[in-house]
């Protein structure tokens, strides 16, 4: 770490990165989880103090894809992530050391930082039969946890897995795997869903927790709302198709060739919560991610939908909420009154009624007349008489 | 020029005689007998339930009918495709919509179109005889080329499912004809068979009223296979049923309807009017139909006039001398 | 015929002035229509099909018009030993019905939206037997040719065609019976147009009553503007008002007002909808406002002495003829909501086509008064 700029407060800056991108790369992040502009420079601050609380990553029941995910991930690149970016004291996959001495350190470190350390769970945990399924210097996944749960500031549960059991406890689930946040029950999780978990989520929220040392806003699921707060549908750039009704019947088909949705293959989109289709995988470019790829959704950001529901059945486009262009069932269809046309309406029926009243009045005045004149003739026989 | 008490009489006995081949039989009507649905009707179950305001049905519809199945011999597109527009409502450019009802806990959608009435109002109403009802099909086609215009049908029809073009100078009707014209391809109603959850279902009307009652039948929650596009497709949608307002609209509404709704909440509420199981069409033609039962009324009637004013002219037919 | 002579006059007068400018404006309204279309310029819409030109110029046009069907009634039915041929009246009401109709029938040139189709309606394999607008169609169409026929002797008379009178004398009493039996069938059927609609029609106007109805009303409305017009045309042109037949037509129409209300009101009570007249919505307001304008004409016409008035006959005339206009207007465009969702209020230029037939037959009518031997003569 030695080539790390220091900047004149002596604090250390990115790795070759000129303090100017730095504080761009601070923005970015700042915006990606939904702060506001001026929160880039206390990221800045957050992450380059050499006294920010570590990170301890703990390996259960998973297959690596987490990690593998992570590798891909070029903004920044992992090595920037794990050297500069946090302070990482265990991994099993990155530590160059293994065996007793790196559980040693582990051990070490959750000692002298005791209720401040981040830790970051991967993989579920087998619960079935004293969950011997899963063990790690001997001691099985359960026990660990439960041991270095409590100790932690924050816990983020990254990967479906490690949220809900994900595709490795799929029916019928035969070693009782669990989510963190069942085992961990008295303390609140961050869950990070979708297999693989996006490395941009990770990041995003432990430099949140660094920054602010609380947690980031949470749904009722326990997951960061900045990046599962829409469905999938909802960032979907195909998503113009499914309000025009243009599917995919098939793959292979016309509609699949020209990048229609893909609700009719069974899609998920609809139903899912995650923001794969804005921050995608694998840092390759444009819409790499599952349905940019002509691959329909399969829901693996949403307990019960991946590895529940077939693959190719339906999706049920429970929260797809119709945007503002639907008809309402009222909608007002015609012309009311203008102004112009009440007031010809208005006069022409007092024109009539107008007309009417003037005839009706000379009328009687003529009638009173005529009376009178009758009268006056009477009078004037009768003195005659 | 008195007029007296005998011949007063009289003359309202007359009067009376006018306004009697007038009342008599209109309160003594009763509706003409209701249609009957031929036994293999072909109609559409729309199930709101499973409908997700895709739009797709909307969008085929018009793909399948480019200004209008109604005229073959101009199904060119003139003035551009108005294919992708967001309609609010039926209307000479749109034969079916979705519409939208929201409530405090959810919303729902509805198609609306024409619902192909077992006992059709707009049949029994255009004087020229362009609306007919196909006795195999039951489809209500409509035949623009002796139309005059005079939009009685629009008047008529309980849905407002007819369109006309306010805008052309020379106007005809439009209204969704089951896609008829896509039979005789082999192929059936556009907004059905591009349909991806099969909301909006093509068969039968037979087995959809079948299907519609298995529905109905369904626990909330319980899984069923629901068939897409066509009844007799063999694509099935596997999802567990929604809770069913228990009525199958059309079943018996307005005298029955070919096109059925099923849905969470009472189809009143998704702006479907409140239909006696009477079509008006039988209610209409019953009172006409007695009234002119054989024209005897009429004759009758005629024969009485000609009478009264025979022998209340007489003075006139003699020949006087000031006009010769 | 000693009974009826020209009015005569200056042709071109203020008021006929000032209805040829109204009718220039409809017929640049017209031009419109005939080039952009019915949307152009007028607010009709798929729910409010009619807009106001056929309840206006069809049903509320032909009822005035009705006039010559109710003193047809009055002299051959009621008439016998009263001279009825001599009937002084009857021209005039004759006249009323000549405009009525013939404009109301050429007002669909200019409602049909299909209007060079208008053949089609005419040829019989194309009716639909169960149609009510076909029968409307067809007797109306019958019956304005019948009113041309009765209107005929005042035409040859002035063309002194001596022998042809004759001749048509002899035959005239079919043409009188047509000329009742017409209209009785499609007023009654244009009322029954109105059943098909169903429910889109307010209860307190949708029943299976509407042809009798109409038919009443047409009568009344007929009568109405025959004694509120000769009233009028008599206090302009200085005749005498006949008061002493109007008087014995009033007597038949209060039996006929009191038959209708009760036919009215019984059916609404019969069908338990009574209480929509409470319901303080616009519906309730126009059916208060409608029977109002039937009641009123009933007292003023219960006193043998308001019989005679030319004043008060004229308001009950004028009474009459707006109860059955308004009447009229209620079942076609007040009471009609084809769903809740759609709007409508006349456009003008629905307006002004509406003004420019008025205008017509305001301008057309003074003229024939003035040139053909319509009116009574006044050493009556
Ligand atoms: S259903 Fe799938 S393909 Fe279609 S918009 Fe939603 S996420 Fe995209
Ligand atoms: S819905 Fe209307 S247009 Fe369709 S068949 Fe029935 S009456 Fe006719
Ligand atoms: S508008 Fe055409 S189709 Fe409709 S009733 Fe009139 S003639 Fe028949
Ligand atoms: S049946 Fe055909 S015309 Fe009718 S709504 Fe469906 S697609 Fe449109
Ligand atoms: S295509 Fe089917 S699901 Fe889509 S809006 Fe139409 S009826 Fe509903």
């Amino acid at each position: 770490m030695e080539c790390h700029e220091v900047d004149k407060n002596g604090k250390k800056l990115g790795g070759g990165v000129s303090r100017r991108d730095f504080l761009k790369f601070c923005a970015v992040m700042a915006a990606s989880i939904g702060l506001p502009l001026g929160a880039g420079s206390k990221i800045a601050e957050a992450i380059t103090d050499p006294n920010r609380p570590p990170v301890i990553w703990l390996s259960f029941s998973e297959c690596t894809g987490c990690v593998m995910s992570l590798l891909q991930a070029h903004h920044p690149t992992l090595d920037t992530f794990l050297l500069d970016l946090i302070s990482l004291d265990y991994t099993r996959m990155f530590m160059t050391t293994a065996g007793h001495t790196a559980t040693a350190l582990r051990d070490k470190s959750i000692e002298e930082n005791k209720g401040k350390f981040i830790l970051v769970v991967e993989g579920a945990i087998p619960t079935k039969d004293n969950g011997i399924y899963c063990k790690s210097g001997g001691r099985t996944a359960l026990d660990i946890l439960k041991d270095v749960g409590p100790k932690a500031a924050f816990i983020i549960a990254l990967g479906s897995c490690t949220v809900w059991g994900g595709a490795a406890a799929a029916h019928p689930n035969p070693t009782g795997l669990k989510g963190v946040d069942k085992i961990l029950t008295d303390k609140t999780v961050i869950n990070l869903n979708t297999c693989p978990p996006s490395p941009y989520n990770l990041l995003s929220t432990v430099i949140h927790l660094l920054t602010f040392n609380e947690l980031p806003a949470l749904d009722d699921k326990g997951r960061p709302k900045f990046a599962y707060s829409r469905t999938v549908c909802n960032n979907c750039e195909r998503v113009y198709n499914f309000r025009a009704g243009r599917f995919a019947w098939q793959f292979g088909d016309e509609g699949h060739k020209k990048g229609y949705c893909l609700f009719a293959l069974g899609c998920k989109g609809p139903q899912t919560f995650s923001n794969c289709p804005s921050i995608l995988f694998g840092g390759a470019g444009a819409e790499t991610w599952c349905v940019g790829i002509g691959h329909p959704c399969c829901g693996c950001a949403e307990e019960g939908v991946g590895w529940t529901l077939p693959l190719h059945q339906l999706g049920d486009p429970l929260y797809h909420f119709p945007p503002s262009h639907f008809a309402r069932i009222d909608e007002p269809v015609g012309m009311g009154a203008t102004a112009a046309a009440a007031a010809v309406v208005a006069g022409s029926v007092g024109i009539a009624v107008g007309a009417g009243a003037v005839l009706a009045k000379r009328l009687g005045k003529e009638e009173k007349k005529a009376k009178e004149l009758s009268e006056k003739e009477d009078a004037t026989v009768a003195k005659e008489e | 020029m008195g007029i007296n008490r005998r011949d007063f009489l009289k003359g309202a006995a007359g009067s009376g005689l006018l306004l009697a081949a007038d009342a008599s039989p209109a309160l003594a009507f009763g509706p003409r007998t209701p249609k009957e649905l031929p036994p293999d009707a072909v109609g559409i179950l729309f199930d709101s339930t499973l409908c997700i305001g895709c739009n797709a049905c909307v969008f085929r519809c018009k793909q399948a009918n480019p200004h209008m199945a109604l005229r073959p011999e101009f199904n060119v597109p003139i003035g551009g495709l108005k294919i992708h527009d967001t309609p609010i409502g039926l209307s000479e450019n749109t034969l079916t919509v979705i519409k939208l009802y929201k409530h405090d806990g959810g919303h729902s959608f509805i198609k609306h179109q024409c619902m192909h009435c077992i006992d059709p109002a707009c049949v029994s109403a255009c004087p020229v005889t362009a609306f007919t009802k196909d006795p195999k099909t039951g489809i209500v086609k409509f035949c623009k080329r002796v139309c005059i215009g005079c939009r009685y049908c629009q008047l008529a029809c309980p849905f407002v499912a007819i369109g006309f073009k306010w805008d052309e100078p020379f106007p005809e009707m439009v209204r969704c004809q089951l896609c008829d014209h896509l039979i005789p391809l082999g192929k059936y109603a556009a907004c059905c068979s591009y349909c991806p959850t099969g909301a909006a279902l093509y068969g039968r009307v037979a087995d959809l009223r079948k299907e519609a009652s298995r529905r109905l039948d369904l626990e909330y929650g319980e899984p069923y296979r629901f068939p897409v596009n066509h009844i007799e497709s063999g694509r099935k949608s596997f999802r567990p049923a929604a809770k069913y307002y228990p009525n199958i609209y059309g079943d018996t509404e307005g005298g029955g309807l070919q096109v059925m709704v099923l849905a969470g909440v009472s189809p009143l509420r998704l702006g479907l009017p409140d239909l006696p199981d009477v079509s008006n069409a039988a209610v209409s033609e019953g009172v006409f139909k007695t009234i002119y039962k054989w024209f005897a009324a009429p004759i009758v009637l005629l024969g009485a006039l000609v009478y009264l004013a025979y022998r209340n002219t007489e003075e006139y037919r003699k020949p006087k001398d000031e006009d010769d | 015929m000693a009974a009826s002579e020209p009015l005569g006059g200056k042709i071109i007068t203020k008021p006929f002035i000032f209805f040829s400018v109204i009718m220039f404006i409809t017929l640049i309204f017209l031009v419109e229509r005939y080039i952009f279309g019915l949307g152009s310029m007028t607010n009709m819409n798929d729910g409010f099909t009619w807009g106001i030109w056929k309840p206006w110029l069809i049903y509320i046009g032909t009822a005035i018009g009705c006039g010559g069907y109710a003193m047809a009634i009055m002299v051959y039915i009621f008439g016998k030993g009263t001279k009825a041929h001599y009937y002084p009246l009857l021209r005039f009401a004759i006249l009323t019905s000549l405009f009525g109709y013939t404009l109301g029938g050429t007002s669909l040139i200019v409602d049909l939206g299909r209007y060079w189709l208008f053949y089609e309606f005419m040829l019989p394999w194309n009716w639909n037997l169960t149609s009510v607008l076909l029968e409307v169609g067809l007797c109306m169409a019958l019956y304005i040719g019948i009113l041309w026929l009765e209107f005929a002797p005042a035409v040859l008379e002035k063309l002194k065609k001596k022998k042809l009178l004759r001749v048509f004398k002899k035959v005239f009493f079919v043409v009188v019976a047509f000329g009742l039996l017409l209209p009785t069938m499609h007023q009654s059927s244009l009322g029954l147009m109105m059943v098909i609609v169903g429910h889109k029609l307010s209860p307190l106007w949708q029943t299976n009553l509407l042809p009798l109805l109409s038919v009443v009303s047409a009568v009344m409305m007929g009568t109405g503007a025959v004694i509120a017009g000769w009233i009028g045309t008599a206090h302009i042109y200085k005749r005498p008002y006949e008061t002493n037949i109007l008087s014995r037509v009033s007597v038949v129409m209060m039996g006929l007002i009191g038959a209708y209300l009760v036919l009215r009101f019984g059916d609404l009570i019969w069908r338990g909808q009574i209480g929509l007249i409470f319901a303080g919505d616009v519906n309730s307001f126009a059916f208060i406002i409608e029977n109002i304008l039937h009641i009123i004409p009933l007292l003023i016409l219960a006193s043998p002495a308001n019989r005679i008035s030319p004043q008060k006959l004229f308001i009950a005339g004028t009474c009459l003829l707006s109860g059955g206009t308004l009447w009229r207007h209620n079942y076609l465009v007040t009471g009609f909501c084809p769903a809740p969702q759609w709007v409508f209020f006349p456009a003008v230029g629905e307006v002004v086509i509406v003004l420019g037939f008025v205008a017509f037959a305001m301008a057309a009518i003074p003229v024939m008064l003035k040139v053909l031997p319509v009116a009574p003569k006044s050493d009556h």
